[in-house]
Parts: C-alpha cells; sequence; structure tokens
C-alpha cells in the first residue's frame, strides 16, 4: 500500500531525531569504528572481497571453477577480514532497538504484529510519507548495511553513519519551531 | 521452464510500478523467477524473487519485487557457484529467460556452510548484549531467525539446496521430531550457555504457522 506524505507533529519529529541519534548513531559508534574523528583506518585492504549489496557485489571470477576451487576458498580463507568486516547480527540489533524505542514511546502506531516486526524505512513512511526524502535516506541506509555475506563492510558501515547523520539534521532542522 | 503465469505476474507488477518491462527484462541475459512463489508455498503479500543477469539498469525498485543482479562472468565464478542462493536457484528457480547452464556446475560448498554457522553464531552471541532492550515483537523476529537458519545450516551441511522460506517453517510444522534433532544440532556449535539457551527457546518457540495452514 502506497504511503503518502503526511503531517507529523513537530514534537514527534524531535523526537524521532533524538531517538536516532542516541540509540543509532550512539550504538553504531560505540559498537564500531565509525563516526568518530579517530575511528580506524584498515590497514590493507583485503583483495576481492566487494563490500556492496549480498549479490550484485559477488566476485567476479573468469577462472573455470572445477579443480581450483578448494585452492581458492583456501586463498580466500587467509585473509584476515575481521579488520574490514563487521558481524551484521550487531548492527541489525542495534536498528532493531532504535526501531523499539520508537515504537515504545508510541510515536508510529500499530507494530506490535509478532509476525511482521517495522523496519525503519516502514517508519519513515508512516511518519513523512513514501516519497520524501529522509525516506528514500533511509533506505539508502538500510541498503548499505544490508551487508554482504553477513557481514557489513567498513566502508558501508562508515557511509550509513554518514548518511544517517544527514538524517538526523535534516529532521532537526523540520523539527524547529 | 516457468509456466506463462509467472511472467505475467512480472509484467504485471513492473509496468504497474510505472517501468518498462522491456527496460527492466528485455536486455537481461537471464531472468529466473525463485523464492516461495517459485514453488507455490508464498503467502498473498509475498514479493516475487527475480533474478536478473546484466540487467542494464541499478537494481530496479518495483514494488512487490525483490531483485537479485548478477553479472553474466558472476555466474561462473566459484563463490556464487558455491553459494546458498545459487544452489536455492538452480534448483527451485523457473526460468522465464536464458539457458541457465551455471546451474548444472552448482553445489552447496564448505564456505557456504560456514558462512552460515558464522551467521548463526553471531545472532546469538550478540544477542544477550541487547535482548533486553529490544521490543517483543524483535524477540520473536529473532527466534523465528534462529529456528530457520538452523534448518538451513543442517541442510547445507548435507549439500542440500535450502528451500523458500515457508517450506522451512511447513517442513517445521509437519516433523514435530525435529525439534530434538535440532537441539543437538545447535549443541555442535561454538556457543557460550547463554547463547545455547537461546538457540533452545528458539526452537522451542512457536512458528506462527499451525498444522491446519499447510
Amino acid at each position: 500500500m502506497r504511503r503518502k506524505k503526511r503531517r507529523t507533529s513537530k514534537e514527534t519529529i524531535r523526537r524521532v531525531g533524538e531517538i536516532l541519534e542516541e540509540f543509532l548513531i550512539g550504538n553504531l559508534e560505540s559498537e564500531f569504528p565509525v563516526g568518530a574523528p579517530n575511528a580506524v583506518e584498515p590497514a590493507i585492504q583485503v583483495e576481492g572481497q566487494p563490500g556492496g549489496p549480498a549479490i550484485e557485489a559477488a566476485e567476479p571470477d573468469h577462472e573455470v571453477v572445477d579443480e581450483e576451487q578448494f585452492d581458492e576458498e583456501a586463498e580466500d580463507e587467509s585473509y584476515d577480514e575481521t579488520e574490514f568486516y563487521f558481524d551484521l547480527a550487531d548492527v541489525e540489533y542495534c536498528v532493531d532497538v532504535t526501531i523499539t524505542e520508537i515504537v515504545s514511546e508510541k510515536l508510529v502506531a500499530g507494530y506490535d504484529d509478532p509476525r511482521k516486526p517495522p523496519i525503519l524505512s516502514e517508519i519513515f513512511q508512516v511518519l513523512f510519507g513514501e516519497d520524501d526524502s529522509l525516506t528514500k535516506q533511509v533506505e539508502e541506509f538500510e541498503e548499505l548495511i544490508s551487508g554482504y555475506d553477513d557481514h557489513v563492510h567498513i566502508d558501508d558501515l562508515e557511509q550509513a553513519d554518514k548518511v544517517m547523520r544527514e538524517i538526523v539534521k535534516e529532521i532537526q532542522d523540520r523539527g524547529k519551531d | 521452464m516457468a509456466t506463462p503465469q509467472f511472467e505475467h505476474r512480472l509484467h504485471s507488477l513492473i509496468s504497474n510500478s510505472g517501468t518498462s518491462y522491456e527496460k527492466v527484462v528485455g536486455v537481461s541475459t537471464e531472468v529466473v523467477i525463485f523464492g516461495s512463489r517459485a514453488i507455490g508455498v508464498n503467502r498473498p503479500d509475498s514479493d516475487l524473487d527475480v533474478l536478473l543477469v546484466d540487467a542494464s539498469v541499478g537494481r530496479p525498485r518495483v514494488a512487490g519485487i525483490d531483485f537479485v543482479i548478477l553479472r553474466s562472468e558472476d555466474l561462473a565464478s566459484s563463490r556464487w557457484l558455491g553459494s546458498e542462493l545459487a544452489s536455492h536457484i538452480a534448483q527451485y528457480g523457473k526460468w522465464i529467460k536464458g539457458p541457465g547452464s551455471w546451474r548444472h556446475q552448482v553445489h552447496v560448498s564448505d564456505r557456504a556452510a560456514m558462512r552460515k554457522e558464522t551467521r548463526i553464531v553471531g545472532l546469538l552471541m550478540c544477542a544477550p548484549k541487547w535482548w533486553s532492550k529490544l521490543h517483543p515483537v524483535f524477540h520473536t523476529k529473532y527466534k523465528l531467525t534462529i529456528r530457520r537458519e538452523l534448518q538451513r545450516l543442517d541442510l547445507l551441511r548435507r549439500r542440500i539446496p535450502v528451500p523458500p522460506t515457508y517450506a522451512l517453517d511447513a517442513d517445521w510444522v509437519q516433523h514435530g521430531s525435529a525439534r530434538d534433532y535440532l537441539l543437538e544440532f545447535a549443541a555442535t556449535l561454538p556457543l557460550n550457555p547463554l547463547a545455547f539457551d537461546l538457540a533452545k527457546s528458539s526452537i522451542d518457540s512457536p512458528t506462527g504457522l499451525s498444522k491446519a495452514h499447510h
């Protein structure tokens, strides 16, 4: 169902911004090396580990598979992926804790169906409308944190953090009296 | 091959979104429907999962469709051929367009199973830190996810392509004895007691489906 632009009170907008800043940006910053000026820079680049979304970023490999398969896999394992990739589960929990706050404070209604827990972009659709620039930015944020093979690359996390900061700034502007 | 109803549905969803069907599908070298709709175990509100190979546009945004985009050169890569998704599509996919010759080279790799194990261990080990801060709807969501992922890992370790989620759920409902098996299986994972308790609780959690549903 298409959700059109709707009027949300400035008080609600302000509070959503505060929650995003405290719970989403705050948790991302405390859990991952993003946001802070001294954020950890990867020391080396992992070859053949794209940072994009799951399947789009599947590694191109022009070689014949069969016998070389195990060698390639062994080679893959020799890289220390932990330098660049973070557990998708932690990112998911960060986002869902934030949504929990928004739902618990009843800033949006109707999200207590256990069969269909809300996602952030749906909440933004309700608050701002499907075509609003904020909703589009949240969709971009969700794409960035969707990960690759259940891991999220540091570059995507940094970009996601940046997008979320822009969202919060825009929300703060809209929430001004 | 796909029946015409898949192509019709794809056509109508794309056209209704104001996007050109030719622009999305016409230029792709392979188009495959997969997931729950491909084998008819979908809910009414299930999205249509579609693999596009060599799509000229980026990932199209079409309500009711989840696109997966690949380049033709990716189809020959060991990473793709050994992946959970490739084996799923090879087994359950309905080809609307393209030869699909790669599907005969697909196998479930050790890597796919290891990745799944990492995913499950990550979900379970990270959970205690966040659990008390999550709304109950998310408790339900994560428990459901964990049980399904355990089922998937079990299949991947046995080199069996993973079926669509609703088929996994239906299988779970129909085979009550699987509970003990999955519990023993979870006990083989590198989990601490808290994480294992959550695994156990996830396995014992209601599915949201009834036997009558299927």
